[in-house]
This record gives structure tokens, sequence and C-alpha cells, in this order.
């Protein structure tokens, strides 16, 4: 019986080997960033400069950020599956370190689409200028509760027949506390307004769902 | 049989008695014989999702396929409550304040618990294998259950919500014209009992398909 | 009192499809679990 890898270690290895995969190919990275660029490109065009409406701007900021999770977060797991590979994944590491593995891949990604998306969106919208502090910490927190979420949703769909039609409707009544509380939090920002209530609710239900995401995934791969 | 039958007179005499005796509500007018049908049916979809959330978190504990026809049949019937109770909160939304859907907090809460029922029927519906769907939806419910308590902070009450509080307030007390009051507690009561009964059949109807699934699997068996 | 008399009929008449739905439903279930 091959023994299992340490799970931190393990944890990194998984990490590891998620970048060299995507980085191999760029497939996913470069779908992800073009459909986000794409929707922002849409908004932006359909709506034009909304410097005053700092409402609507935090929602498409957001909406723009769920599409592009909603689009590219789902294939971590449908990858193994497909590819049969996650018996062997198993074989080597405990279903916690695999699901740590693939959550801190997704926050990676998710982060890049975001270092290149946010920015633009700031730009062709003539948002105002934000405060950094409050606005960084809510796309953070929010992305992380974002990733946790797609990467539980992601691994119970892997293994099921209409992934990706099913992952956004699946997804998204475990994802809505969290976009309310998101969007709030980035227009009080603008607004002037203490955002700290929303923040808390986000790394409160953040930290929930890693808990309980934690507790659930040995159950997600019996056979 | 004498219990469901029961059941339909209580629902029955009651619905007639709170249509024809009980007093309006000077707030809600003539829509106030809305609340005897849609605060039960808001109720009944809160119940399910209990039941079926419990439902789920004791297979994943104890595994007997049970409690997955539990969970099953309740996140159906709560489906159908909640499409009742999010029909009827629309049209005395529109009757009352001239507009079908606001985002009203209470609104915004029973959409949200429709689409948690959808999602995961919608996952029942993607997975075959029976242990399998059983695992993976329980996993899903639990999931569930654990942002619902964050919905009820993200939709407070601190700001006036269209929806009629002079009937209920924050503490809970309910300040109805004992009239209104006798008849929407015995209303709450059927429906519950209707709950119970429809409950118990979807879980009994599995149970037969199971049967009958099994016996046909037999033949192909023995001959084997 | 016309309109509240007729919204009662309608009630009842509606409970009452409901109960015998569900009741052949039950009478069914029965059956089949004899068997």
């Amino acid at each position: 019986m091959p023994t299992r890898e340490s799970s931190s270690a393990a944890v990194w290895a998984i990490l590891r080997k998620e970048c060299r995969s995507e980085w191999r190919t760029r497939y996913g990275l470069n779908a992800a960033l073009l459909f986000a660029v794409t929707t922002l490109a849409a908004v932006s065009f359909a709506i034009g400069q909304l410097g005053d409406r700092s409402d609507v701007l935090a929602a498409l900021l957001w909406m723009v950020i769920l599409f592009a999770a909603l689009a590219s977060l789902s294939h971590a797991f449908v990858r193994e599956v497909e590819g049969h590979t996650l018996t062997m994944l198993r074989l080597i590491a405990s279903p916690t370190s695999i699901a740590l593995g693939k959550l801190l891949f997704n926050l990676l990604f998710l982060g890049l689409i975001e270092v290149v998306t946010v920015p633009l969106f700031l730009v062709l919208m003539a948002a105002p200028a934000p405060r950094w502090a409050p606005f960084l910490a809510t796309l953070a927190v929010g992305s992380t509760a974002l990733a946790v979420t797609s990467t539980l949703v992601g691994a119970l769909i892997a293994q099921s027949r209409e992934r990706g039609a099913l992952f956004a409707g699946v997804s998204f009544p475990l994802l809505m506390p969290l976009l309310l509380a998101a969007v709030r939090a980035t227009r009080a920002q603008w607004l002037g307004v203490s955002a700290a209530a929303e923040l808390r609710l986000l790394a409160a239900y953040a930290l929930a769902l890693l808990a309980a995401g934690l507790l659930l995934y040995d159950h997600l791969w019996e056979d | 049989m004498i219990a469901r039958w029961l059941l339909f007179l209580w629902i029955a005499a009651w619905t007639v008695i709170a249509l024809l005796w009980a007093p309006l509500v000077p707030l809600l007018g003539a829509t106030t014989r809305v609340l005897y049908f849609h605060i039960p049916s808001a109720w009944i979809t809160v119940l399910a999702l209990a039941w079926s959330m419990g439902h789920s978190l004791a297979y994943l504990r104890r595994r007997r396929i049970e409690h997955d026809d539990h969970a099953a049949a309740a996140a159906e019937l709560g489906l159908v409550f909640c499409i009742a109770a999010t029909i009827t909160g629309s049209l005395w939304a529109k009757a009352m304040w001239g507009s079908y859907w606001n985002w009203d907090p209470r609104e915004t809460s029973i959409f949200y618990l429709l689409l948690i029922y959808g999602a995961y029927l919608a996952l029942r519906g993607s997975i075959d294998g029976e242990e399998r769907r059983a695992r993976l939806s329980a996993i899903y419910s639990a999931v569930a259950f654990v942002t619902v308590p964050f919905l009820m902070f993200i939709v407070p009450r601190l700001y006036f919500t269209l929806h009629p509080d002079p009937l209920i307030n924050t503490h809970g007390k309910i300040e109805m014209d004992p009239r209104i009051r006798i008849c929407f507690y015995a209303m709450l009561i059927g429906f519950t009992g209707l709950f119970a009964w429809m409950q118990s059949l979807r879980v009994r109807v599995t149970r037969l398909a199971r049967r009958l699934e099994a016996a046909a699997a037999e033949p192909a068996r023995r001959a084997v | 009192m016309n309109a509240n008399f007729v919204v009662a009929g309608v009630a009842l008449l509606v409970w009452g499809m409901v109960f015998f739905y569900l009741a052949r439903l039950e009478r069914r279930v029965r059956e089949l679990e004899k068997r």
C-alpha cells in the first residue's frame, strides 16, 4: 500500500501539478480571460461610463467576476474525472488535501483574472477612485468565498451528467448571500461608508463554507 | 383512512370559517384572506426544507437509504409549497402595493428557498446511481444548510419593509384579532397535516418503485 | 357578502379536488403495498 504524502506536502504537490498542467496549455486561462474581458467590453459598450452610479458599478463589477468564475472554475475536477486521474490522486492524497490543492489553484486562477479585469473595469466604466484598503479587502475576501464555493460545487457536479449547465444553477443559491454582501461592501467604500459589517459577513461565510467543505470532502469520492 | 377524512374536514371547515366569519385586518382589507393560504404555505416550505436537510445529514451519518427517500420527497413537496407561497405572495403584493415583485427581504428569502430547492432537485436529476445520488445531494443539502443563516443576516429587517409586520412584530408576538388568530393557527395545523400525508405518500411511492425494480431484476439474477 | 361566498365555494372545490386526488393515490399505494 503506497504511503500517503503528508497533508501539506500533498496540497502543495497538487497545487504545483495544477499550475503546471494549466500553464502548459493555458487554454483554460486564456478562455477565462477572454470571457471576462468580453463580458466587460459588452457591459461597457452597452452602458457607457457610470462614474456617478456607485450602486450599479458595484453590482456590475461583481457580476463580471461572478460570470468569469462560473465559466472557468467548474473545470478543476471535470478534467480529473474525464481523464480518470482522480483515482490515482486519491491513492496518494487524502480527499481533503486534493480539495485544498484545487481550492488554492482556483483562488490563484480567479486572482489572475481579477488582476486583469478589475483595473480594466475601473478604467472603462470611469469609476471613481476606490478606497483601496476596503476595496481590495472586499475583492480578496469575496473572491476567496467564491473560490471555496466553486471548488465544492465543481467537485459535486464533476460526477453528474450535465456539468456545464448545472454548475451555474447549483452554485447560485450558495453564492447569493456572498454576492449581496460583496456588492454592498463595494458600494459602501465608494460612498465613504464603513463596509465592516459586510466584510465580517463575507469572511465568516468563506470560513463557514471552507469548514463545511473540509468536513464533507471525505464523502465526495467514495467510489 | 379516517384520519385523512378528518384532515379534509378540518381544512375545509376552517377555510369556510376563515373566509366567512373571521374579520379583515384593517391595513390589508379584502386581501386579508390570502394570509390563511400564503403564510401556511411559506411555513410548510421552511418545514419541508428543515425535514429534507435533517434527513440529508442523517443519511451522511448513517447511510440508510430511507433518509435519502425522505430528503428527496420533502424537497419535491417543499418546492411545490414554495411555488405556492411565492405566487400567492406575489399576487398579494400586487393587490396591496401595486407591484408583483420588489426584492423586499421576505420576497428575496422565498426566492432564495426556491433556488435551493431547484438546485437540489436539478442536481439529483443529473446523477446516476442511487447511492451516489443520495450521497452527493446530501452533501449539497448540508452546504446549503450552512448558507441559510447568512441570508438571514444579509436581508435584515433593519429597514422598512413593505411586508405586513403590523401582524407579527419582530419579537414574534402575534398581535392579531383572536378570531383571525384561531383560524390562522387552524390552517397552520391543517397544512402541516397535509404535508405529513403528502410526504408519507411520496416516500411510500419511492419505496414501491424500488421494490418493483428489485423484483424485476430477480429473474435476471436467478437465471445467472 | 357575495364575493366571500364565491371565494369560499372555489376554495372548497379546490380542496375537494386535492383531497380526492390524494385519497385515490393513498388507496392505490396501499393496494400495491399489500401485494
